[in-house]
């Protein structure tokens, strides 16, 4: 959770910085920049889709009636080396060119591509009346650099009761977080059910079988200039969806675990508020909104150990992007 | 001069979303390509064969406003007449830049359509000196090898000036 309070904070305050500059890309063109922005910050929003997904349980087991568990969830969505790039074909945009005008199209780096300058070639802004300035391509974070792999960070408290019928009730809540510069909350709902008791000879195999079914729902919005301009905002939001059949195998305190099944997202990143241009004079009203969506096969695998109420775990899940999780919290009956 | 700051602004909106501090190899360079145009006045040049004209360019909203070089050079300069009487003025041109630096000296054609752009040579086209100033101090020096048919005409130069930046 501090984690992704950390990111937005970053998230908030750069953006606060660039609001002058953001009314000179509506002056290029806001078609363009957002176009621009889309195939940039894709691997961001695809990481987080898919890395918010991880870690909803830890056994195909069900508790026992009202037996709870409470735990804190880490994911690492890592972005795959043909996301460190995007295509940037000049059809595509109306301003924004490369500079090279041999070329039609060119890879440019994503916010987890190159810092390098030789990585990222000129682009040729031209306004309206034909002015035009040439610039390299936006670098990447850095992030391979300082740490050696591109990953999307992501974390979540969850807390899980037993129901009926080997049902438990798995919650994602963190209330509505508000402050000056920023707003937070995130509710998930998922429900695991066990399936071996409903299917004959299975039920006596020594093994666990159900099934779950999870949602999750993040928002947050950061004020750019909250004091001078309040309405003008970042937001950030986003749902996921995910099925997956499960299985696991407890072995002393050790606890082998499976599924598969299937992972979805959307996410939004919108620029809210009114803008006026300097030169023109034009106002825009929430004048950026980069929608993306994605969904995949997900299988993972697991190991957890159960240390009395403790129960620790870490797993691995193939899907549009790998995300390792590793889990900590309690867990009773 | 340019009133664009696009790429300024995506950098910084993009940055963002990016974990900023995580740069290793220091601060961030871009490569930045702009142009500006220096417009000579030339006066009282009528039937003789060579002038010299002093002039400073603003140049403060020059790329993008960046204050923050690595390395700017002067990549190409084009030249074009403007309100002139005449056909062209055919000789040699020199242009330099802070009154020391010679960037071009050749032989020209210069007429009201503008040159193809002239490649400065790398031994010459370091601007570090005056890039970071508001100011770019241009000298040009002209000889003709005809007579010069108009009093009052102009000698644009559209300078192409190429910058790293942090």
């Amino acid at each position: 959770m501090k984690k992704i309070i950390a990111f937005i904070f970053v998230f908030s305050s750069i953006v606060s910085s660039a609001q002058v500059d953001l009314e000179s890309v509506l002056e290029g063109g806001v078609a363009d920049a957002q176009t621009l922005l889309h195939g940039y910050v894709k691997p961001f929003s695809t990481g987080f889709g898919n890395g918010i997904n991880g870690g909803w349980y830890t056994t195909a087991k069900a508790h026992k009636f009202l037996g709870i568990d409470i735990s804190v969830i880490a994911n690492g969505a890592l972005v795959p080396q043909n996301d460190e790039t995007f295509t940037f074909n000049n059809a595509d945009y109306k301003n924004i060119k490369l500079d090279d005008e041999s070329l039609s199209s060119a890879d440019i780096p994503t916010l987890f591509g190159s810092q390098e300058l030789e990585d990222r070639p000129l682009l040729k802004f031209t306004d309206d009346i034909g002015d035009s300035v040439s610039t390299s391509a936006l670098p990447g974070s850095g992030l391979k650099e300082a740490i050696g792999y591109n990953v999307v960070p992501s974390a979540m408290i969850q807390a899980g009761i037993g129901l009926f019928k080997k049902t438990d009730l798995i919650v994602r809540f963190v209330p509505e977080q508000s402050a000056d510069e920023y707003e937070f909350s995130t509710f998930g709902i998922g429900v695991k059910h066990d399936l071996k008791q409903w299917i004959p000879f299975v039920k006596k195999l020594p093994f666990d079988f159900s099934a779950i079914v999870a949602w999750n729902d993040i928002k947050s919005k950061f004020y750019i200039d909250p004091d001078d301009n309040p309405t003008q905002a970042l937001e950030f939001n986003t749902k996921t969806f995910m099925f997956q059949l499960l299985a696991s195998k407890k072995l002393s305190i050790f606890t082998i675990y499976g599924g598969v099944g299937t992972t979805s997202y959307e996410t939004d990143v919108n620029v809210l508020g009114t803008y006026e241009t300097t030169s023109s004079g034009e106002q825009y009203i929430d004048p950026v909104q980069l929608d993306y969506e994605g969904n995949s096969f997900r299988t993972n695998l697991g190991l957890s150990m159960d240390l009395w109420v403790l129960n620790i775990a870490a797993e691995y899940a193939v899907q549009e992007y790998d995300v390792v999780s590793v889990r900590i919290g309690f867990s009773i009956r | 001069m340019k009133k664009i700051k696009v790429m300024k602004a995506v950098l910084l909106l993009c940055a963002v979303f990016a974990f900023s501090s995580c740069e290793e190899n220091g601060e961030i360079q871009f490569i930045i390509k702009d142009d500006f145009d220096a417009v000579l006045l030339v006066k009282g040049a009528k039937d003789q064969t060579s002038f010299s004209l002093d002039s400073s360019v603003n140049i403060s909203d020059l790329l993008a406003n960046s204050s923050e070089f690595v390395y700017a050079d002067v990549e190409s300069v084009t030249l074009q007449l403007v309100d002139y009487s005449g056909e062209s003025i055919d000789g040699t041109i020199e242009v330099l830049i802070d009154g020391n630096t010679t960037i071009l000296n050749e032989s020209v054609s210069l007429s009201e359509t503008p040159t193809d752009p002239i490649i400065i040579p790398e031994e010459v086209s370091n601007i570090m000196d005056v890039i970071s100033s508001e100011t770019f101090p241009i000298t040009v020096n002209t000889s003709s090898d005809e007579p010069i048919e108009d009093d009052d005409f102009s000698i644009k130069l559209t300078f192409v000036v190429k910058a790293t930046v942090e």
